[in-house]
């Protein structure tokens, strides 16, 4: 017989014995006689596989006496696994013509003593109280006839979530989807008042539509107050009914369990299912190893134990991507759940799967607070429709929720709010239509009519009223129309106070939220006294990781830095960047953010070898989160080449701006004024080279944007003007020179108040043209008025002035006006170097 | 930006003549498909894996993404694009073994399979034994070998299948449960648990 034609044979008595109810099979085979006796031998292997593969479990061993018994109504087909408390098999309804496949659980020999069978009864008193789609059903029980207890359940075919999960490739989208059906069937179990404690992949079965099965309640003990007095005390030093992987600590130390402790295994099976392997793998596989690590070793960060292979099943490229995917607010998720200590966690499950479908949302999740740029990316991110509007606004409407949302975590109402205000927002940049340029007018017109709208809107619910008043606040402060935003601010602030009264944290965010837009003012005393009432209020009850307390710190940096205490405002920074990383980690982008602001400091301070350093470490941290063009990395590379360039390293601050450039066209393009403001930078850094030439180049990119990206008032203009005259002039084109300067000076003029120290500094730079082709009465005229406007402004000692001071003094020399040339010396600070 | 590459507008154009029927269009499509596999799977075999096993619904799965994007597509045209990516993955395995081989590099090439067949183990199998076998399968009923394709390579569940190859559930469950079977016989003890 040939190949083909014996497993047709094999196919056609196979499926003639699998058309039987497995009992009878093997005894039609012993009667088929037809079929030569090699083919029913291997058709008699075929189906012991065939009904080996179809069953969840792995037998592990286990007694066989009662397959082919009937208990009750059932006739029990095969062993199917061995349990923590008993053998399970698999049995069939004897009387009932759909021949329902069930999982009998009877209660192990071995085990058989009272307190495995007490716990057994209420295993089955637990289960019956429990019906959910994604629960195992019990469905009977009853008592062996040699009396042990069984449990007759719905049968489940499936494998464990996890293998579920790689064998599709399952994406992590995916697989947080299906976790939140876990969540949802422990979660009922909850409200039952019944805890799992035993929540782990193999209890977790998915079939193969896609449903998700919890099984084995096994040591599940009700957590009502009924059960209190009764409640049966949980095996230590008897048999182990749980699985020390997945257990909490409290569960290891033999602690009272609460339904929180279900929550920390959720978190080490999501661990496990979007990671790929377990949290605690570092000591050994003894029991003793994983029990002590349980106890000691932090759980790590999920996107930090990924391998290329974890990756490729969850359908990303390789480990770096899935790193991407989890680092942030993933990470933040599962850590919250599988926190050790238990006031850490999710307060519920509830918590957790909401955290989850918010992140599937794209929404911020409450594990990773705080952070307002963070939430912005976030709405960019779901809102890429409306992406063109100025990021900027974005920022500030933002972060305007995350304050307030700050405000409100722990009442149970923010959410439905948030979501208003998220609502009202979105109806809001949906009206606008999305232009090019920073600062829309549209916009502003559409925040105004949104002012008025939010009282006779929703003036009936004061909370959600003081949430809008802040979010337009922070709209009209990133339009600049600090005015409108101070305004906002204090009915904010008001409503605040009353709603939750003077010493509250909604109040403390109130203060600084005003403190802010003071700031951007210029109005640093005020600003000062609304942050030190923030401060007030809340550092009393901030924990050392507290954001809101880092961002407050930072303001008393930002408004010492106004004041020109450098050493203060490094000060501060430098707590603020402790907090940072002590809430964040070391490797956040708000890490990042602070190292920068301490960079600054100490660069206002001379000390530019340690602001190099930090800012190298801020380029570092930021180029690794954000491996793709990304804003925040051309800025932090931005500070790095000014700090290279002043301290005179010339080819690397040449090749971080050019970095730079290349980053900012990539992230937005040349319109945007800030890729202007590096290209001006640049113009300026090659002119200091004698590089005149390309300085003037540079100048006339960024001038080429003069009515398109750049309005003629963009400051940008008419310093890019100043710096194409000047490189005009050093390369022999006086003409041209002073076209440039003029130019830049009468901008100046135009849009700045009369006294500004810039037009000071453009009547500075054109009187060096004058001095240059020898025209002094010209260069004598603008360098006086210059040193009116700059003592009124900056004072006598200030580096500007006395670098005109130096002009004057050259001036007179060249003149031949010695008299003049020692009037202005007098004035020179002996020890300016500039 | 350095994000993933654009799915190709004609792939998508290809899957939808092939899902009307048209031959042409479905053998382009094959070709598309198997080129993209073969240098998917090049790539994570040069990687530094220590074991040398591809897993091909991974695969199929990376090259939809590719190709198609995992944009809004219908089910439909997911369902055709693994037919096609599964009727060519043993092109593609059989390549990469016969590669490797030539490279004489220690071992054969392995993959794991989908649709794990006992609980939490993953089948291993060496690419060119489940090729022969399959093979032989197919010289009596390609249908047989057709459902170890789509199950196995491209993770189809059986629903899916049936709706593919036009047949009832009932058979597809039944083809599956002997090719279950039967490969777990042929292809050594212990591998399908």
């Amino acid at each position: 017989m040939t190949d083909p034609d014996r497993l047709r044979q094999v196919r056609e008595l196979f499926d003639r014995a699998m058309d039987l109810e497995p009992p009878a099979r093997r005894e039609y085979l012993e009667r088929a006689t037809t079929y030569p006796t090699d083919v029913r031998l291997e058709v008699g292997d075929l189906i012991t596989r065939a009904e080996r593969t179809e069953a969840p479990f792995v037998p592990l061993g286990g007694s066989a006496d009662l397959i082919g018994q009937r208990l009750g109504a059932y006739h029990v087909v095969r062993l199917a696994g061995v349990g923590g408390m008993g053998a399970v098999y698999e049995a069939v309804r004897a009387d009932d013509q759909y021949q329902k496949r069930v999982a009998i659980k009877v209660v192990q020999s071995g085990l058989g003593s009272d307190l495995a069978m007490a716990r057994f009864r209420q295993e089955r008193q637990i289960l019956a109280t429990l019906e959910h789609k994604n629960i195992a059903t019990l469905l009977d029980g009853g008592m062996t006839p040699d009396g042990r207890p069984f449990l007759v359940m719905e049968f489940v075919e499936g494998q464990p979530i996890t293998t579920w999960c790689d064998a599709r490739a399952l994406s992590v989208a995916d697989r947080l989807r299906l976790f939140r059906q876990v969540c949802g069937a422990v979660q009922h179990a909850h409200r039952n008042l019944v805890t799992h404690r035993d929540l782990k992949p193999g209890n977790i079965l998915v079939t193969a539509e896609g449903t998700v099965k919890l099984l084995d309640f096994g040591i599940a003990k009700l957590t009502g107050p009924e059960s209190d007095a009764d409640g049966l005390p949980l095996t230590r030093g008897g048999a182990r009914t749980f699985t020390p992987e997945y257990a909490s600590p409290e569960q290891i130390r033999g602690d009272a369990l609460t339904t929180v402790s279900d929550v920390y295994s959720l978190g080490v099976v999501l661990f496990e299912l979007l990671a790929g392997r377990r949290p605690h793998t570092g000591r050994g596989s003894a029991l003793v190893d994983i029990e002590r690590a349980v106890l000691e070793d932090p759980v790590p960060r999920p996107s930090a134990v990924v391998t290329d292979e974890a990756a490729r099943r969850r359908g990303e490229r390789g480990a770096e991507r899935l790193r991407r995917r989890l680092h942030g607010e993933l990470d933040n998720v599962i850590l919250t759940a599988a926190k050790a200590e238990i006031d850490g966690r999710y307060a519920s499950v509830e918590r957790l799967s909401d955290d989850i479908r918010r992140y599937l949302d794209g929404l911020p999740v409450a594990a990773q607070r705080g952070w307002a740029g963070y939430r912005a990316a976030k709405f960019l991110k779901r809102n890429r429709g409306v992406a063109a509007v100025s990021a900027l606004l974005l920022v500030a409407l933002i972060g305007g929720i995350v304050s307030t949302l700050a405000q409100a975590r722990r009442a149970e109402a923010a959410q439905s709010r948030a979501e208003r205000v998220n609502g009202f927002l979105r109806s809001l940049l949906s009206s606008v239509k999305p232009t090019t340029g920073g600062r829309d007018v549209p916009i502003s017109e559409v925040l105004d009519s949104a002012a008025r709208r939010v009282l006779s809107e929703l003036g009936t619910d004061p909370a959600t009223g003081a949430e809008l008043e802040t979010v337009i606040g922070e709209s009209y402060r990133a339009l600049g129309r600090y005015e409108d935003a101070e305004r906002h601010f204090v009915t904010a602030l008001g409503h605040r106070r009353r709603i939750s009264g003077d010493a509250s944290v909604s109040a403390a965010i109130g203060w600084s939220n005003l403190g802010g837009v003071l700031l951007a003012k210029g109005e640093i005393d005020r600003a000062d006294s609304a942050y030190a009432r923030a401060l007030a209020i809340y550092r009393p009850g901030a924990g050392p990781s507290d954001s809101l307390l880092a961002s407050l710190t930072e303001s008393q940096g930002s408004i010492a830095n106004a004041r020109g205490r450098s050493a203060d405002a490094e000060r501060f920074h430098r707590e603020a960047l402790a907090l940072r990383k002590t809430s964040l980690g070391d490797r956040a982008d708000m890490v990042a953010f602070s190292m920068n602001n301490v960079a600054v400091a100490l660069g206002n301070q001379n000390r530019w070898a340690e602001a190099e350093s930090l800012h190298r470490a801020a380029v570092g941290i930021l180029r690794s989160n954000h491996p793709e063009p990304n804003v925040l990395v051309a800025d932090a590379e931005d500070a790095l080449a000014t700090a290279l360039d002043i301290q005179g390293k010339v080819a690397l601050a040449e090749s971080a701006y050019v970095r730079v450039l290349e980053l900012r066209r990539a992230v937005t393009g040349v319109a945007h004024p800030q890729y202007s403001w590096t290209l001006f930078n640049y113009a300026m850094f090659t002119l200091a080279q004698g590089n005149y030439t390309k300085a003037a180049a540079l100048s006339r990119s960024v001038l080429a944007q003069r009515g398109k990206g750049l309005p003629e008032s963009h400051p940008a203009i008419a310093a890019s003007l100043q710096t194409l005259g000047r490189a005009l002039d050093k390369d022999g084109d006086h003409v041209g020179g002073e076209r440039a300067l003029r130019e830049s000076m009468a901008l100046r003029k135009r849009y700045l108040p009369a006294d500004s120290w810039l037009v000071a500094s453009s009547e500075g730079v054109l009187a060096d043209h004058y001095i240059l082709v020898r025209d002094c009465s010209a260069a004598e005229s603008l360098a006086l008025s210059a040193d009116r406007i700059m003592v009124a402004a900056l004072g006598n000692d200030h580096p500007n002035t006395q670098t005109n001071l130096r002009r004057l003094v050259a001036l007179y020399e060249t003149w031949g006006r010695p008299e003049g040339a020692a009037q202005f010396r007098a004035r020179l600070k002996p020890a300016a170097t500039e | 930006m350095a994000d993933s590459a654009q799915p190709d507008p004609t792939v998508a154009n290809l899957l939808t003549q092939a899902g009307r029927g048209d031959s042409e269009a479905l053998s382009r499509l094959l070709d598309v498909v198997y080129a993209e596999l073969r240098s998917i799977a090049a790539a994570q075999m040069r990687g530094e894996r220590p074991d040398h096993t591809l897993q091909p619904t991974a695969l199929v799965h990376e090259a939809y993404v590719r190709l198609v994007g995992s944009g809004s597509r219908s089910l439909g045209d997911r369902s055709h694009f693994v037919n096609a990516a599964s009727r060519v993955m043993r092109r593609v395995l059989i390549d990469h073994a016969r590669a490797r081989n030539a490279a004489k590099r220690s071992g054969n090439l392995r993959v794991t399979l989908d649709e794990g067949i006992a609980g939490g183990v993953e089948p291993v199998v060496d690419v060119l034994s489940l090729d022969n076998a399959l093979n032989r399968l197919a010289a009596v009923e390609p249908r047989w070998a057709q459902v170890v394709e789509l199950r196995f390579f491209g993770g189809l569940e059986i629903t899916e299948v049936a709706a593919l190859l036009e047949i009832s559930t009932a058979t597809v469950k039944r083809d599956w449960q002997f090719a279950r079977a039967w490969l777990a016989r042929e292809l050594g003890d212990g591998l399908f648990g």
